[in-house]
């Protein structure tokens, strides 16, 4: 029952014994990828998850003055789109899922979030460099296109969001963006 | 114990800015040499430590779950307030200090819930340039709804997900400053003590949960964000792992503890099903705004709902409060539904429940219009309950859910112990006796990005840094103490689970210091909970070891801390001998059943200071000003 609850939208820790047929068998696993070290029992190590968002996952801002929201009007479609991304809980069932322990998923809705809003534009292919090349460092596997993430999904992110980073990184490393952070402080 | 609550003079309005004016600083140069402990990563701590690390402080940061993302924050659904007046409905900053302070029934203190609603427009500007989605108008503007107990539309949210979108944004935050070096992140690290060095808190001492090894961090001040303790009660809709360790411990060193019995039981949860349930689930406040709330007229009703006719249902929030109907405030919606389940017209198979029925919504508006405003909701709801709320009312009952108490802080947020702090849920906050919806997390945020940030450089800056690290005795001597502690919760070896005792707890503060109490009662509880304590200690029974992760010591600690401080807040129940918000006294009411407060004798904060175990507590007072809002009483019939 590691990834796969059989219903859609649900992650394991939604299900009910009423989703079962009585006299059925239940196998409990802990999430199986090498980027996941099993701690004890169930319980997984996903910081891996957290240094790919540490990498990059972030708009940088500080808390000082902003300007009115509403001066930056976003078509509620694009705010809905970035939502559907950002409804990611990082629960890693993605990973466990595929048969090559890609995160491509979890990366491609972190990315997405980020780079549909016009907020995030400023740092989009800096982003996305680093957090793929970070996921890549954590050593998940590559993605071969299984989809098996989207159908293990508790929350129904689309693989579409995977195409969106690949596009987004392909035209990063033709731009290659200069990343001046470290030699410029980033407040 | 003193209570100085440091208001800054002059008009309400301008008391903040003045504030900053005159408040003393650390200046960039000196800030990295000062290292400030946060003790939390909900959206109270993840906004302080990263914004106390972007000015340049070195924070040490911890949280009890593997990554600081999963706070509890997470399962803040329905909004966030603040005072935009998009929507042209008269909304003002005023508006929202008076929203906030009547809805606590004029038990905050003005001069901070002013400040709150001053801020809250700043967090919405904060929260979208961190590329927080809310939800957007077709002409791309941002959208708003309305929660209870206000007359103007000024939530503004993400779905059903607002808790989780926000906190992402104060965790990317936090996320860029760990990786920039500013923030040393401890993830799987509980608190369990804090340590004093010549009159100020210079540091903690810390469980790690992965290996049990038991070791301090020194710093120039603590703050504590680590939420509320709803979870006394035992079912809540709080997560499991919620608690009151961290408050509770920094109380036994000596921090005030202010209004503890001051509690939230909030209307929409799902009702429980049985015996074995370790955990409510809350249906979003903004239900309400569609909803619509009602019973049988008759007891023993066996139909199904839908086969009950209009003139048999009684809608008795729109007949009691036409005004607000639906929407009134929570403790108001709450002792109603006890009220009228308590007069046996309940539903469902434990009569403890009422009817949430969006048939007249959907017939008003359509499908697709609910569905697009609720539909995650009403998916929650059909996958734990098997009913879909488009065909059938969903059943709802009151659970505990908010804690408006907490550590006293004065207006820099500081406790009475010199350097440590306390935000968010964790702090006796702004709520007064109640708090309106959508009011914690912009409580939570504006103490974290703009308040402590600033305020807590008016303490450091009086003070040397880097003088003390965990070489210093006080600190192995708190580590020692901590150590048998764990020994003896291991080595008790009794016979009963420690589930089954925060469970006997949880039934006796839920049927004695719950959605109403009374004098009988409260002092039953206090005589029966100190029966509890002591047969866990003599009986309790705790599996595993130290050194390793061991979730059952994890849970016996948090479960010995519930069993001492459900006495503070039963003896604070009892000597408030007044109704007021959330605290509902059965003596203390009109004839019409609704709350009688009591101005003259009890306009003040109770903040209990710790003597000793087994020791009666000593109460002080804050008495409380009202200079701006003449003191009203709180009527939603009107
Ligand atoms: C189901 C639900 C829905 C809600 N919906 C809304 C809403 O729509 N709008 C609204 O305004 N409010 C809502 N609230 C209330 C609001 O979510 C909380 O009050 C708020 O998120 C609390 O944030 P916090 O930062 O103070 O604490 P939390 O988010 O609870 O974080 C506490 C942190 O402290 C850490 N911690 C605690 N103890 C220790 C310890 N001993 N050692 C180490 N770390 C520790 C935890 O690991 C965690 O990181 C809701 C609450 C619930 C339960
Ligand atoms: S993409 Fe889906 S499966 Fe993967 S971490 Fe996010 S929510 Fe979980």
């Amino acid at each position: 029952m590691a990834s796969h609850t059989g219903r859609k939208g649900a992650a394991t820790c939604q299900l009910y014994m009423r989703h079962f047929k009585d006299g059925s068998e239940i196998t409990i696993e802990p999430w199986r990828a090498e980027a996941f070290p099993v701690i004890r029992d169930l319980v997984v190590d996903r910081s891996a998850f957290d240094r790919i968002m540490q990498a990059g996952g972030y708009i940088t801002t500080h808390a000082g003055p902003k300007p009115d929201p509403n001066a930056t009007p976003i078509e509620p479609e694009v705010a809905e789109l970035a939502l559907d991304a950002a409804t990611c809980i990082g629960c890693g069932a993605c990973v466990a899922a595929c048969p090559n322990s890609a995160a491509m998923l979890y990366t491609a809705a972190k990315v997405s979030h980020l780079g549909l809003l016009p907020q995030g534009q400023p740092e989009r292919y800096t982003r996305v460099i680093r957090m793929v090349e970070q996921m890549e460092k954590e050593g998940f596997g590559g993605c071969r296109n299984y989809a098996e993430c989207e159908a293990a999904c508790p929350k129904e992110i689309s693989i579409s969001f995977i195409s969106q980073m690949n596009r987004d990184y392909l035209r990063a490393s033709l731009l290659e963006p200069i990343d001046r952070r470290g030699s410029m402080k980033s407040q | 114990m003193e209570l100085e609550a440091k208001i800054p003079p002059g008009r309400i309005e301008e008391k903040w800015t003045t504030h900053l004016d005159h408040i003393r600083l650390v200046g960039p140069r000196n800030r990295p040499r000062y290292t400030v402990i946060v003790v939390g990563t909900g959206l109270a701590g993840a906004a302080a430590a990263s914004s106390l690390a972007a000015m340049g402080y070195k924070v040490e940061c911890f949280c009890f779950q593997d990554s600081p993302r999963r706070a509890h924050s997470i399962a803040a659904q329905g909004g966030i307030n603040a005072a935009k007046d998009y929507q042209n409905d008269g909304d003002s900053v005023f508006r929202l200090f008076y929203d906030t302070q009547k809805g606590g029934d004029f038990r905050s203190r003005e001069a901070n819930v002013f400040r709150l609603a001053e801020l809250s427009t700043r967090i919405i500007d904060q929260a979208t340039a961190q590329g927080v989605p809310f939800a957007r108008e077709y002409g791309g503007l941002l959208a708003n709804r309305s929660f209870g107990g206000v007359l103007v539309e000024r939530t503004f949210y993400c779905r059903g997900e607002t808790g989780q979108q926000l906190l992402l944004g104060a965790n990317s935050a936090l996320a860029q400053q760990i990786h920039e070096g500013n923030v040393q992140m401890h993830t799987r690290t509980e608190l369990l003590d804090i340590v004093e060095v010549d009159g100020r808190m210079r540091g903690i001492v810390v469980r790690d949960l992965t290996t049990g090894d038991i070791y301090s961090f020194a710093g120039e001040a603590v703050v504590l964000a680590t939420g509320g303790y709803s979870n006394v009660y035992y079912l809540s809709t709080n997560a499991k792992g919620c608690n009151v360790t961290a408050t509770w411990r920094a109380h036994k060193k000596g921090a005030g503890f202010a209004n503890p019995c001051f509690c939230q039981i909030h209307p929409t949860c799902i009702p429980a099903a049985g015996e074995h349930q370790s955990k409510l689930t809350l249906m979003s406040e903004s239900l309400r705004n569609d909803g619509r709330i009602w019973i049988p007229r008759s007891k023993g009703e066996t139909r199904q709902p839908r086969d009950i006719p209009e003139n048999e249902r009684y809608y008795y929030l729109e007949e009691r409060y036409p005004r607000f109907g639906n929407l009134v405030p929570r403790d108001v919606a709450s002792r109603n539904a006890k009220d009228v389940c308590d007069q046996g017209l309940g539903i469902g198979p434990t009569g403890h429940g009422v009817y949430l029925d969006f048939k007249d919504a959907i017939k008003l508006h359509g499908l697709d219009v609910i569905e697009a405003r609720y539909g995650n909701l009403f998916e929650m709801y059909e996958r734990i309950t098997n009913d879909n709320p488009k065909e059938t009312p969903m059943r709802i009952y009151p659970a505990p859910h908010y804690t408006m108490g907490g550590l006293w802080v004065d207006y820099n947020l500081m406790t009475t112990l010199p350097g440590l702090f306390a935000i968010g849920e964790a702090n006796f906050s702004d709520h007064g006796a109640n708090r309106l919806g959508a009011s914690s997390l912009m409580q939570c945020l504006a103490d974290g990005y703009f308040i402590l940030p600033v305020t807590i450089g008016d303490y450091l800056s009086r003070h040397p840094y880097g003088d003390v690290d965990t070489d210093h005795p006080a600190f192995k001597e708190a580590e020692q103490a901590i150590k048998t502690q764990v020994n003896r919760l291991l080595s008790t070896n009794g016979s009963r689970s420690v589930e089954s005792y925060h469970r006997e707890l949880g039934r006796l503060m839920t049927d004695h210091c719950g959605i109403s109490r009374n004098e009988a009662g409260l002092r039953k509880a206090l005589q029966t909970i100190p029966e509890i304590r002591e047969s866990f200690w003599n009986d309790v029974k705790v599996m595993g070891k130290d050194a390793e992760m061991n979730q059952a010591l994890e849970h016996a600690g948090r479960v010995a801390d519930f069993l001492e401080f459900a006495e503070l807040m039963c003896n604070d129940a009892l000597t408030r001998e007044e109704s007021c918000g959330c605290h509902f006294r059965d003596e203390y009411q009109t004839t019409e059943g609704e709350a009688r407060r009591d101005d003259e004798n009890y306009a003040h904060v109770s903040v209990w200071e710790y003597n000793g175990q087994d020791q009666t507590p000593t109460l002080h007072k804050e008495p409380l000003y009202y200079e701006t809002l003449p003191l009203a009483r709180r009527d939603y019939k009107a």
